[in-house]
């Protein structure tokens, strides 16, 4: 089972410098964050999945989809008991608390949409190397991308031990949640070691290769800015300066919470 | 020795001791290696071997702290005083783990990160990608994602990204433990290539002993010191002594032993001369003897325990089946090998039995109940699994912890937990090991804790994934032997495996899988006959078996040979 997001497709959004994405991905978690009004959030998760339809990999969505639900349900329920409106619904919840809720829920989602995004059309080289060339020094763009590319790793391990005990009569997906939680705890002990195990032979690898042997260290590949990446910088910083200048001209906001 | 000039590797009184521990894991080891050697390192589990490949490079003492003495030269330089990224354009270390060596997400991405790093420009770092590459078979790979490589192109570009560095010395550590048949083949092959470049020496841990006969010296190291060091026709000479350190000999050399013929035979064909020379007969009446065996072992089985129809298993989001349409059927007592290459769905079958995966379609029925009609704690008890890699599942703080557990989950009284717990561990030979941490014990013993866990379930089948990678000879036969008075006992064994040694010592019946199908289910001794499928599998004849069939017979392995042999 491959549990890496990135696939080799060749699009538009594929092809942009690391550095370019790494500003769209900037943009789009500036915008998520920026109104309460479910309005807009809608519409700035709309662009995020246009994003992802340009970027071909709406279908890696497929991985995240599940949390997506989990959140807006428990942001909508958590909002709606949390937050007081003004127009009473039934019993204490109200119009706005709700749409607090579905908002909060947007947002988040958006964030991850774009992360999603972001790491399903960048080679994971080409992060680290988009941060070096921002100034990132290289042992600690290494480290971070390392720690990215481990991800995958490590839910492949859990899917294996939660097998291995579930042949052993172990069912940790009954009971209520936090008996399911209670199960889980056990197995992180064999998944943790042999995540370490697979990090220490990493490790003795990238030494014998010679990781950080100089300072002069030498990139195969490189990274070309060009129209492309001028046009998507572009088209990012218009979207970026418009809606600064909504939220600064006062739109965007929900009105009628009592805070 | 003339040494007017440097060797290439010159150790001299070379001890470490592992931080925290007491005993020498390398007790003064001197050895000199020169320019064009292959040389085979072999050994017991735990006898120093890996922590040695490791002083090498400078791994130790740089990397892994201890009490380090003597001193390792390369090209007459110590390892010393410089780092393990300064040596790594010296020496070249490929690792057994072929998943955890690869992080680039480009096939020339890999072969490139050394390059890098040691600041070569990027026309050289081009020409050296397609050099290396076609070396290793992989020409065209380029752009091609690691991940999605097969173990052995997986290990082969591992080996590729280390050559490209250009390394006087090339140390590999067990490159081909965790490969199926057609993947060890092609890296002996690729290190037979690079054997060829003269300004080179290649120190190889490995296993494998049928593939060492052609190296140039082999090195024993027994508790940190070296035993043996000679050219592999003299050290196969001494059966019994090899055996005691723990290898497994090679089945030519063990005949070579019993035929009085001093040197181990190159392959069967050099075999077969020196047989037929000089006036060795097989004996049709002990070859009668042994069908006779095999086909009363066959009616001796029980009753049918197991039974699939029209299986059929799909992944999601995938369109070609793993299983494509399976029907089995088989017998309580029955000890089955399931072979075929890495991805034709051995181990997918097989997790069908005790519901780890769900087939898409057809029925699965263990003694006579559909596998959906059981309670999960039932299915366990019916059908125990044990993961290749025990580290997967053991979690507890004692030895005696671990076994419990599924008594405990089968909420079993005290007395009877007890029981079962000193009943397994005393089956696997562990019952002193019973207040152990099972994190300090060898990947023997721990594999032998997965097996103890699934007896304490008294599960009538046991089903085993590849149950002896990593074991050495003594340990293999210990597990093996432990599974045969298992299945005297009346557990059904289904072991999934790519050895040759455990199919045609062991298995009475095999089963080889290919692109999801059963292509052969049948006596091992017949499936041995099928050379044409065997080929396509890639699952290689061992030497004594294509030495029998050239005589006219199918022995299976060297005992059965051994008591076949008649002199007129």
């Amino acid at each position: 089972m491959n549990y890496f997001l990135y696939t080799d497709r060749d699009c538009i959004v594929t092809r942009l410098d690391p550095r370019t994405k790494l500003f769209i991905l900037l943009v789009f978690f500036i915008l998520s964050l920026l109104f309460e009004n479910p309005v807009f959030n809608a519409v700035i998760i709309l662009i995020t999945l246009s994003h992802a339809a340009l970027g071909k990999c709406l279908d890696r969505l497929s991985v995240v989809w599940k949390l997506m639900v989990i959140i807006t349900l428990f942001s909508v329920i958590i909002w709606t008991f949390s937050i007081k409106g003004i127009t009473p619904l039934w019993g204490f919840t109200s119009v706005e608390s709700i749409l607090y809720g579905l908002s909060a829920a947007l947002q988040i989602n958006s964030i991850i949409v774009a992360g999603v995004i972001f790491l399903s059309t960048t080679r994971n080289e080409d992060i680290g190397l988009g941060l070096i060339e921002l100034g990132v020094p290289y042992r600690l763009g290494f480290a971070f991308t390392t720690a990215l590319r481990l991800v995958p790793t490590f839910v492949g391990t859990t899917v294996t031990v939660i097998q291995a005990q579930r042949s052993r009569g172990f069912d940790p997906f009954t009971g209520s949640i936090v008996e399911r939680i209670k199960k889980f705890v056990p197995l992180l002990g064999p998944v943790f070691l042999s995540t370490l195990r697979n990090a220490d032979t990493l490790s003795r690898a990238l030494e014998s290769r010679g990781f950080a042997r100089t300072e002069k260290r030498t990139q195969y590949r490189s990274l070309k800015a060009g129209t492309g990446d001028l046009i998507a910088n572009i088209i990012a910083a218009l979207l970026l300066a418009f809606a600064l200048f909504l939220k600064f001209e006062g739109y965007g906001k929900l009105e009628g919470i009592i805070k | 020795m003339t040494s007017e000039k440097n060797a290439l590797l010159d150790i001299k009184d070379l001890s470490f001791t592992y931080r925290r521990t007491h005993k020498h894991a390398l007790n003064s080891i001197t050895l000199n290696i020169e320019k064009g050697e292959f040389i085979a390192i072999l050994g017991r589990s735990g006898a120093g071997k890996s922590t040695f490949i490791l002083t090498l490079n400078g791994l130790i003492p740089h990397f892994i702290k201890g009490d380090f003495e003597g001193s390792v030269l390369i090209d007459g330089v110590s390892t010393s005083g410089r780092s393990v990224a300064e040596i790594s354009g010296e020496v070249g270390i490929i690792f057994q783990d072929f998943e955890s060596q690869l992080f680039s997400t480009s096939v020339e991405l890999e072969i490139a990160f050394g390059l890098e790093n040691t600041g070569v420009e990027y026309e050289e770092i081009k020409t050296r990608i397609d050099k290396y590459l076609n070396l290793a078979g992989l020409s065209g790979f380029n752009l091609k994602e690691p991940a999605l490589l097969s173990g052995g192109q997986k290990q082969r570009l591992a080996i590729a990204a280390v050559l490209a560095m250009e390394p006087l010395l090339v140390c590999l550590d067990e490159p081909t433990t965790d490969l199926d048949p057609e993947g060890k083949s092609s890296v002996f092959k690729l290190l037979d290539t690079i054997r060829k470049d003269r300004n080179r020496a290649i120190v190889a841990v490995e296993h494998e002993t049928d593939e060492l006969m052609g190296a140039d010296r082999c090195i024993v190291i027994d508790s940190g010191k070296i035993v043996i060091d000679g050219p592999p026709e003299e050290i196969f000479r001494d059966i019994s002594k090899i055996e005691t350190l723990g290898i497994m000999p090679p089945q030519l050399a063990v005949l070579a032993q019993t035929l009085g013929a001093g040197n181990p035979f190159k392959n069967a064909d050099d075999a077969y001369v020196y047989f037929t020379s000089n006036g060795f007969h097989l004996d049709t009446l002990r070859i009668q003897q042994i069908i006779n065996e095999d086909k009363r072992f066959e009616s001796s089985n029980g009753e049918q325990i197991l039974n699939m129809e029209g299986v059929t298993f799909f992944y999601e989001n995938e369109k070609s089946p793993v299983l494509d349409n399976i029907d089995l059927s088989i017998c309580r007592g029955e000890i089955i090998a399931i072979a075929g290459k890495n991805g034709s769905g051995k181990t997918t079958l097989v997790k069908q039995i005790n519901g780890l995966l769900k087939s898409t379609s057809g029925k699965i029925a263990i003694d006579g109940k559909d596998i959906s009609t059981y309670s999960h704690l039932d299915l366990v008890q019916k059908a125990g699994f044990v993961f290749q890699n025990p580290d997967y599942q053991i979690f507890s703080e004692t030895v005696e912890d671990e076994v419990a557990f599924t008594p405990k989950l089968l909420s079993l009284s005290e007395d009877e937990i007890r029981k079962r717990v000193s009943d397994s561990l005393q089956a696997v030979g562990l019952e002193e090991n019973r207040k152990d941490d099972p994190f300090v014990l060898t990947k023997g013993q721990r594999q032998r804790i997965a097996v103890a866990s699934v007896l304490a379930a008294k599960s009538d089948i046991i089903i085993l994934d590849e149950p002896t990678t990593g074991l050495d000879y003594i340990e293999l036969t210990g597990m093996m032997n432990l599974l045969l008075k298992l299945n005297s006992e009346g557990h059904t064994i289904i072991m999934v495996t790519h050895s040759m040694h455990v199919i045609t010592k062991y298995a009475r019946r095999l089963i080889i899988m290919q692109d999801g199908k059963i292509a052969f289910d049948g006596k091992t001794r017949d499936g041995m006959k099928n050379e044409k499928l065997l080929k396509e599998c890639h699952i290689k004849l061992p030497e004594v078996v294509k030495l029998s069939s050239m005589l006219g017979h199918t022995l299976l392995n060297i005992d059965e040979f051994k008591s076949a042999i008649i002199k007129r």
